[in-house]
């Protein structure tokens, strides 16, 4: 249990992914701009993150480190998590035309993104600083991790999307529309993000 | 020869990737805290780009168009695996400092985006200078940001201090956040200027050249 | 689609490119690897180089797991430099916040099999140390070239970082261990064992390490071994003291004499029954000196252990002097629980009812308490109450709510399982989860560890009686 609700915290609060450990930039900064499409962006990404994570977890851990090919693990990774984007795209349009329109057309972005790799390369290295010491990871610790790092991810993506519906409105200088002025919105966003590592 | 230095300018300053195109804001963001691993990342990018850009445009009549997104991803993985291992024998400490950002290389979008927009469409001279060329003009940006953050943000440049006093907000994402975005405006802005000054002087000379032309029609 | 077509296909080139390039990477990764790769011992001899400061070879110490665990500190991992011959230990010294340890490499170096000085000292990790960021790489480089053989490294002697003085403390015990370990593994891998013998008189021809005693229905009985005295060998001598301290029975069990006719002509132990220790020394006379040695000059004397095989005899004489002269310090030796408890202590036997006014020693952060504890006939604590909090930093507020209440009514069995995960294997504080587990977990075992000392030890107290 304690376990569970480190691995949540870590994951959502103080190792979120996008205000801790700057993963998955790209999708933050050009899909926020209004809130359907962040929560389509992020719905689309915790689902990749999930499963590409309950793929390559057990090929790494039961095929490639057996077999001592860990040096092989870039190449397999995003072979995997490629050819998962795809067959889920395939997936979801086949068995749901609405939710593909809501979220679908946002899977070929996150093929190569960060933040799906970022997981992925996160989970098979050392976790002991967030899982606690004399706890193993397992494959069930994995996946859970990647669900929440993409719930966190989503919720900085939702916030975001609010704030710069709001910003749209103003009257902002040439110079700072655009990126500079989501970036120093995010800066603010990361900075509210720092109250939670007094939790650890 | 002037392909080759528009090609230059272009990676360099005109389509900087970090600022005006704004590609690969993940290791940018993650790394500019330190201005020695911002430099290192940049180094090892340049090398990696080029190497591709070369592979790549070599390869680019056999690779048939339905399948090139893949193999050059396999491609890309393939150098990246490389420079990693390089990294870990010879200079582990760059290694440890670059952390996980070293693998994410492989999906790093100025690396495909140059790919796909330019070494499948030139030839293998001129793609190499356009991987070195867009890999200086990363570099050149996320060191600049680094020296910044890691001078507000530890007092210190390349790890010699220089002064004790320090804004801890710049050592963090929120720093870098702030500075990147700062910076792209600031690029942004002498870029538009330079690009002005460049025009008004381009039309001047056509001016000119469309005067004296007149003027010579009319003396003939 | 016919196989030729298929084979001049576009789908067909692409899945060959496809397969050809990744074909090619894996083979020139798997290549690359081989020739690159960073072996575990190349990770390690870099990690060892850094802590070293420079770049060496080193060589992995086998050592006996008894010279590992000292007092305050624990050798985890040991190794010599090829070049120099200096040690790189790992080693977790104890005693810190929270009951915590630090465990750090240390450099000690070495000539001439002895230590010379102390290296770098590097943080491995931690167990518990909330603090742990308030100590500075200067504080760490302080140890450096400032051994000092008279003076081990203590944070009463400046070592110490102010807001982490517990963390600081377990670098002191840490540093002092890997010291003394290196020093008796150059020594010759030997360590003086303490035995309950130290501090006895008359040891000067018993075998400390082989003598056990123990205490059960009023007597102290000593199964003792003792050493050689010139020609006699060692000899095993069961003897029983009593309350009265007198011998109340003694037997040679293996008599150490060198053959006939000498184990014949062996003072007959009867003798001694019923003596004190001022009796059995006048047995003895002139045959042993007043620096604790045997007179071998007086073997030709009148006394009644000169009976032919006086050395022998000697050394059954002395074995019982060694018993009764001991008792008191025995029966000390005999109470449980006695490492938390300050000599400061005191207990009124009435009838069977004993009263303690028990001083408690430091624990961590929690110093000295003070408790009155009454135990009853069933061997419960019939009443207990805390007279002086030790706990510190007001963490007298976060203990276990009426904690000295608590243990009216309990057995020693009872408040033993409530605190033995607290005990190491050396009976020392650990950090644990279980009942005392609050806040102030230290301040509550103190108490605990009282009402179990004045339980556990009942039995023992009446039967020698009286007030101490």
């Amino acid at each position: 249990m304690a376990t569970f609700i480190a691995i949540v915290l870590a994951a959502v609060l103080t190792q979120n992914f996008i205000t801790t450990k700057t993963y998955g930039i790209c999708p933050f900064l050009g899909v926020s701009k209004d809130t359907k499409s962040s929560i389509g962006m992020g719905v689309a990404v915790t689902l990749v993150m999930v499963i590409a994570t309950a793929v390559t977890y057990p090929v790494y851990e039961f095929v490639m480190v057996p077999l001592g090919i860990e040096f092989l693990e870039i190449i397999f990774f995003i072979f995997i998590i490629a050819s998962l984007v795809q067959m889920i795209e395939k997936v979801i349009q086949k068995i749901s035309p609405s939710l593909y329109n809501a979220m679908g057309i946002y899977l070929p972005l996150i093929t190569t993104n960060c933040a799906v790799l970022g997981v992925c390369e996160l989970v098979i290295g050392d976790m002991s600083a967030i899982l606690g010491a004399g706890v193993e990871m397992n494959i069930g610790w994995a996946v859970l991790y990647a669900l929440f790092a993409g719930v966190g991810f989503t919720l900085v993506m939702i916030i975001m999307s609010g704030m710069r519906e709001k910003i749209s409105c103003l009257k902002l200088p040439k110079a700072v529309q655009g990126f500079p002025i989501s970036m120093v919105t995010a800066s603010f966003i990361c900075m509210a993000f720092t109250v939670f590592s007094y939790i650890a | 020869m002037k392909n080759i230095k528009k090609i230059t300018l272009d990676g360099l300053i005109f389509n900087n990737p970090t600022f005006m195109l704004v590609l690969g804001t993940c290791p940018t963001l993650g790394l500019i805290s330190s201005a020695s691993s911002a430099l290192g990342m940049g180094l090892t990018v340049v090398f990696i780009l080029t190497l591709s850009n070369v592979i790549i445009s070599a390869l680019r009549k056999i690779i048939p168009n339905e399948v090139r997104i893949p193999a050059y991803i396999v491609i890309i993985a393939t150098l990246v695996t490389f420079a990693r291992m390089l990294l870990e024998k010879f200079l582990p400490d760059l290694y440890s400092s670059l952390g996980g950002f070293l693998a994410l290389i492989v999906v790093n979008c100025i690396i495909l985006g140059r790919a796909e927009a330019f070494a499948n469409k030139h030839n293998v001279l001129e793609s190499a200078v356009d991987g070195v060329a867009n890999g200086l003009g990363f570099t050149w940006a996320i060191t600049v940001m680094g020296i910044i953050c890691e001078f507000f943000g530890a007092g210190s440049v390349f790890g010699l201090k220089i002064m004790d006093f320090s804004i801890g907000v710049f050592a963090k994402p929120a720093g870098a956040f702030l500075v990147y975005g700062l910076c792209i405006a600031i690029f942004v802005q002498i870029m538009e200027s330079v690009q002005r000054a460049l025009r008004v002087k381009k039309a001047k000379l056509t001016r000119e050249s469309l005067l004296s032309a007149n003027e010579a029609k009319e003396v003939a | 689609m016919s196989f030729k077509s298929f084979i001049k296909s576009a789908s067909f080139k692409s899945i060959i490119v496809l397969l050809c390039t990744l074909l090619i990477s894996g083979i020139f990764l798997t290549f690359a690897n081989a020739l690159l790769k960073v072996t575990d011992q190349e990770k390690f001899d870099r990690a060892i180089s850094k802590i070293y400061g420079g770049p060496v070879e080193t060589e992995k110490v086998t050592y006996d797991s008894k010279l590992a665990t000292l007092e305050t500190a624990n050798i985890l991992e040991a190794y010599t430099v090829k070049s120099d011959g200096n040690y790189i230990v790992k080693v977790e010294g104890t005693g810190g916040f929270s009951g915590g340890s630090v465990t750090c490499w240390v450099v000690v170096n070495v000539a001439n099999k002895a230590v010379t000085n102390v290296g770098n000292v590097v943080i491995d990790s931690n167990l518990n140390q909330s603090y742990i960021g308030r100590i500075t790489n200067e504080y760490l480089a302080s140890f450096n070239g400032n051994y000092n053989a008279n003076k081990p490294f203590s944070t009463e002697n400046g070592y110490v970082v102010s807001g982490a003085s517990f963390t600081s403390g377990a670098i002191c015990n840490a540093v002092n261990g890997a010291v003394t370990f290196v020093n008796a593994t150059l020594g010759g891998g030997v360590v003086e064992e303490t035995t309950p013998y130290d501090e006895f008189e008359y040891i000067q021809y018993i075998n400390k390490t082989k003598t056990t005693h123990s205490f059960a229905d009023g007597l102290m009985t000593y199964q003792v071994v003792t050493k050689g005295n010139n020609a006699a060998g060692a000899f095993n001598i069961t003897v029983s003291v009593g309350a009265d301290k007198t011998v109340s029975a003694i037997e040679v069990t293996k008599n150490g004499s060198t053959g006939e006719p000498f184990t014949s002509m062996t003072y007959d132990a009867s003798n001694l029954i019923g003596k004190s220790a001022e009796e059995i020394k006048a047995t003895i006379g002139n045959l042993l000196k007043d620096d604790g040695k045997y007179n071998i000059s007086a073997e030709n004397g009148s006394g009644s252990l000169n009976t032919g095989a006086t050395e022998s005899s000697f050394l059954v004489a002395y074995s019982a002097l060694f018993a009764t002269a001991n008792y008191d310090k025995a029966l000390a030796g005999a109470f449980a629980y006695t490492q938390y408890i300050d000599a400061a202590t005191t207990y009124t036997v009435e009838g069977d009812v004993i009263n303690y006014q028990i001083v408690t020693k430091k624990n961590g952060e929690a110093d000295k308490f003070s408790l009155n504890v009454t135990v009853g006939a069933e061997k419960t604590i019939t009443a207990m109450e805390i007279t002086v909090n030790g706990s510190t930093y007001g963490f007298d507020a976060n203990m276990k709510p009426n904690i000295a209440a608590s243990y009216v009514g309990k057995t020693a069995a009872e408040i033993e399982s409530i605190i033995t995960p607290y005990l190491n294997d050396k009976g020392k504080y650990k950090s644990a989860s279980g009942e005392i587990s609050t806040g102030a977990t230290m301040s509550n075992f103190l108490v605990t560890y009282a009402a179990l000392y004045a339980t556990a030890n009942y039995d023992l107290i009446l039967v020698v009686g009286g007030a101490n």
